[in-house]
């Protein structure tokens, strides 16, 4: 019967090719084309799910999110084909500026400053959109975004807006259009500050 | 990974458990000793086997020709060796009438002699084999795991 070395190299080679240098290989000889061809290409072993269904078209271009390798997936690669809803993304999200989105979570615990210490050792920045629109999570529509309730984000605010976040004209002044729908969401915003 | 973890907790129960078994089938003798028994009934049944008749000489001598090392690994793993030679010359012999009966007798003595010797060894293969098979699926796998894990790192870092 086949000795242990025997197998042991056979089975580490096996490995190595179809889980490290096939994919590799596979990323290498694609890179520079915007469609692959139909058929199994090996860096589908490196799948950690489905795309979710409004992105299934891109199935067979990992480079278009995916665009540098040992590059965290960045803004960039969504805003390719996300760009007339730019300002409807910005006003999803209050037209805020990434950093001002990061001060509004809640402060981190101990483990989400670990993480976060491993994450900006391998460069991989905070407040990118896949952070939230998480991908590869199933073949169905994609998972809503966590913290979908405002106050999931805009939370102990109590303790971080001290001095001057209590009547409604400080959150007048945050929206764009003072309509009486901007007025009855500012009324409301107040009534959650003033409450937290 | 399962099948590495399977495979040495297997390990890990006949290593616990094995080798008591292995020191009892012994009674103090080494394999090689096992090995000097059997062979020196060998010499004893192929004087003893003269006096008899050609119809019940050849399965004696079967039974001589035999190694005890014979079998593939499912004779080697479970114990049951069906095609025995000393088993089958020592049917053939208790049944016979054809030679003088003091010397099938004798030859007949002999072979069951031969047979607990035979069945000694094979128990203390047996163990051993229960004790070593498992490593032939562990090692493979684990050096399998190791470039796998490899692999994955990379890979992880790769399509961040």
């Amino acid at each position: 019967m086949p000795g242990k070395r025997m197998g042991a190299w056979a089975f580490g080679v096996l490995m190595l090719l179809a889980f490290l240098i096939g994919p590799i290989w596979a990323w290498y000889s694609y890179k520079s084309v915007d469609e692959r061809p139909d058929g199994y290409h090996a860096d589908s072993a490196w799948l950690s799910g489905p795309l979710s269904s409004a992105h299934a078209s891109l199935k067979n271009d990992c480079q278009s999110c995916h665009v540098e390798p040992f590059v965290a997936v960045t803004d960039k690669a969504c805003v390719g084909c996300h760009t007339g809803e730019h300002k409807m993304m910005s006003m999803a999200h209050a037209n805020a500026p990434t950093a001002m989105l990061l001060a509004a979570r809640h402060p981190p615990g101990v483990g989400e400053r670990i993480l976060d210490g491993f994450a900006k050792t391998f460069n991989k920045p905070q407040g990118r959109c896949v952070e939230c629109h998480t991908e590869h999570e199933g073949a169905g529509p994609m998972p809503a975004t966590p913290q979908k309730f405002c106050a999931d984000c805009h939370d102990g605010m109590s303790a971080r807006h001290t001095s001057f976040c209590v009547t409604g004209s400080h959150a007048v002044s945050h929206w764009p259009a003072p309509s009486s729908f901007g007025g009855a969401i500012s009324g409301f915003f107040a009534t959650l500050i003033a409450r937290s | 990974m399962m099948l590495v973890i399977l495979s040495g907790l297997y390990g890990v129960i006949v290593y616990a458990t094995l080798p008591q078994a292995l020191s009892n089938n012994r009674e103090q003798m080494t394999q090689m000793q096992m090995l000097e028994a059997i062979r020196a009934f060998d010499r004893q049944l192929h004087s003893a086997a003269q006096p008899l008749t050609a119809a019940d000489t050849a399965p004696v001598l079967a039974a001589l020709d035999e190694d005890p090392f014979a079998g593939g690994i499912g004779a080697r793993l479970s114990g049951r060796y069906p095609d025995c030679a000393t088993a089958a010359a020592l049917r053939t012999l208790s049944l016979s009438n054809g030679s003088d009966g003091g010397a099938r007798e004798k030859v007949v003595g002999l072979l069951k002699q031969k047979q607990a010797a035979l069945r000694r060894l094979r128990q203390h293969l047996r163990i051993r084999g229960l004790l070593e098979i498992w490593l032939y699926v562990h090692v493979p796998l684990t050096f399998a795991l190791i470039a796998a894990l490899s692999a994955h790192i990379i890979s992880v870092f790769f399509y961040w």
